[in-house]
């Protein structure tokens, strides 16, 4: 069972390489959004946030595109392990991204950038939680209805995120309310916790966004007839 | 005996359409030609029988083990090959099977490699550069290369060109060599089943019509044609289905010697091919019979 999720995700990661185009950014784009990690700012994780949605989008379009989901239904996997693969993938393309933020990190820091402060657990804790958020209300629509309806679903809810985000980055002091720029200030110079009891917080959300999520996507496309 | 496929009573309900108590059983080492027209509910009853959609009623066995839940261990002894084969366009052969080999447990490499080559493709070619024809031979190399005792084929020949179907047929004789394997059949082209179905079943608006041996069937039906004045209401009750012209008839029958001694001299009988038989139970289901 373990096994079937391993080869599932190697045959997902497998499907987005054989897309050069696809694959390339897509790596190039992970790397590049983990070395900019350094800098600990809102727009670096914005960066998570597009690398998670276009991740979560391309590999479901290339199964629509080329029709495999039908095929893979009817290997000798559980439908709950094509589930958790999907999931997995997030997690392993997560884990990815902090080694090479990690490395990237320390090699600056060794190189003596005096500027560049090491990754807090608490910018992981969000990165999680950003990966968390996207993957958690996207993937049960994706499971449920096949990715040309979801998408109609979830594009709007991903470009309100993705809006909200611009609107936040592009905002100037002078403009809007006291109060509105009070927040939008806190989000930007400070978008994930430096303290414990806050970053536990957030992976702890991470943890219930998915804990609800998956046995949701399980059930949804333990029913989807194909 | 020992069945390779059991279907009882599967049902499925689709809004227009019905898929209604559903019963025929494949015997171990035998090929069954699933017939019917477009829509009749072949695809439905083999997604049925795949759990690629769920049933409202009913019971699959395959090879003594009944499927629903968790079904990988019977998975691992069906071959799957259906009409729309859905490989990554830009992986080539060798990479498909790498990828869908840790999948079996049977799966045995070499052998996928010695059928690839057999069925004359090139393991360095895209699946996207693929003809049709060539991708219903990837997913049979595919199907094959772990061992599956029983093949489920929906429409594998559909729209393909007459030397490709028979040369699928050739690849099936061969298959079917193994006295372990079944072939479960499905299509509209039933010449593809003259030369190596054992069995017939036949689906007609979600129902079966009949289920049974081939040889029986076409020893059973003849082809009855003759003046049209001659048929009377009689010797309409004993066709199965009757195509009119100005001047003659046609028709199918279980009875022809009865009919062509009611209709008199001027009739010829001939023998029934799958596809008459088809042709005239569809039409004479129409026609109310």
């Amino acid at each position: 069972m373990a096994s079937n999720i391993v080869n599932l995700i190697r045959k997902d990661f497998c499907a987005l390489w054989s897309e050069k185009t696809m694959g390339l950014t897509f790596v190039g784009l992970l790397v590049m959004c983990a070395i900019f990690a350094s800098s600990l700012t809102f727009s670096s994780l914005m960066f998570v946030f597009l690398i998670a949605s276009s991740y979560t989008l391309n590999v479901f379009s290339l199964e629509e595109k080329f029709r495999t989901e039908r095929f893979f239904a009817s290997l000798p996997v559980r439908r709950r392990d094509i589930v958790l693969a999907r999931y997995g993938e997030i997690w392993a393309i997560a884990g990815a991204y902090f080694v090479v933020a990690y490395l990237a990190n320390a090699v600056s820091i060794l190189v003596g950038k005096t500027e560049v402060r090491p990754i807090p657990l608490g910018y992981c804790a969000t990165v999680l939680v950003i990966l968390a958020f996207t993957t958690s209300f996207t993937f049960p629509f994706y499971f449920k209805l096949g990715p040309a309806k979801a998408k109609a679903v979830t594009t709007p809810l991903l470009a309100s995120v993705l809006a909200i985000s611009v609107s936040i980055l592009a905002m100037r002091p002078s403009g809007g309310s006291h109060q509105v720029m009070k927040v939008v200030s806190a989000v930007r110079n400070s978008p994930f916790p430096r303290d414990l009891p806050h970053t536990l917080l957030l992976m702890g959300a991470a943890i219930l966004l998915w804990g609800v999520s998956i046995p949701v996507a399980v059930a949804l496309y333990s029913r989807r007839d194909f | 005996m020992e069945h390779a496929l059991k279907v009882n009573g599967l049902s499925k309900h689709y809004p227009g359409f019905m898929l209604s108590a559903v019963s025929f059983s494949l015997e171990r080492g035998a090929v069954m030609g699933f017939i019917g027209r477009n829509g009749a509910g072949k695809t439905t009853t083999i997604k049925l029988i795949m759990g690629l959609i769920r049933k409202d009623a009913g019971s699959v066995e395959v090879l003594g083990r009944e499927m629903g839940g968790d079904d990988s261990d019977n998975k691992e002894k069906i071959g799957f090959v259906y009409d729309e084969h859905g490989f990554y366009g830009n992986m080539t052969i060798r990479t498909i099977g790498r990828l869908v080999a840790p999948f079996y447990r049977n799966w045995n490499q070499e052998e996928f490699a010695r059928l690839v080559m057999e069925f004359g493709l090139n393991p360095s070619r895209k699946a996207g550069e693929l003809s049709r024809g060539q991708r219903t031979k990837l997913a049979l190399a595919l199907a094959l290369a772990h061992g599956a005792e029983l093949l489920v084929l929906d429409e594998p020949t559909s729209g393909l060109d007459p030397v490709f179907r028979s040369d699928l047929v050739d690849i099936l004789y061969c298959v079917i060599q193994d006295e372990r394997k079944s072939i479960f059949f499905s299509t509209h082209n039933t010449t593809d089943l003259e030369r190596i179905a054992d069995y017939i079943t036949f689906i007609e608006d979600g129902k079966i019509v009949f289920s049974e041996c081939k040889d029986a069937l076409l020893e059973r039906y003849r082809i009855v044609k003759g003046p049209r004045e001659r048929l009377s209401a009689c010797g309409r009750e004993m066709c199965v289905g009757i195509r009119e012209t100005r001047t003659g008839f046609e028709a199918l029958s279980a009875s022809a010697e009865d009919l062509s001694a009611l209709v008199g001299e001027d009739v010829i009988v001939e023998k029934a091919n799958l596809e008459d038989i088809m042709v005239y139970c569809v039409k004479g289901a129409a026609d109310g019979k």
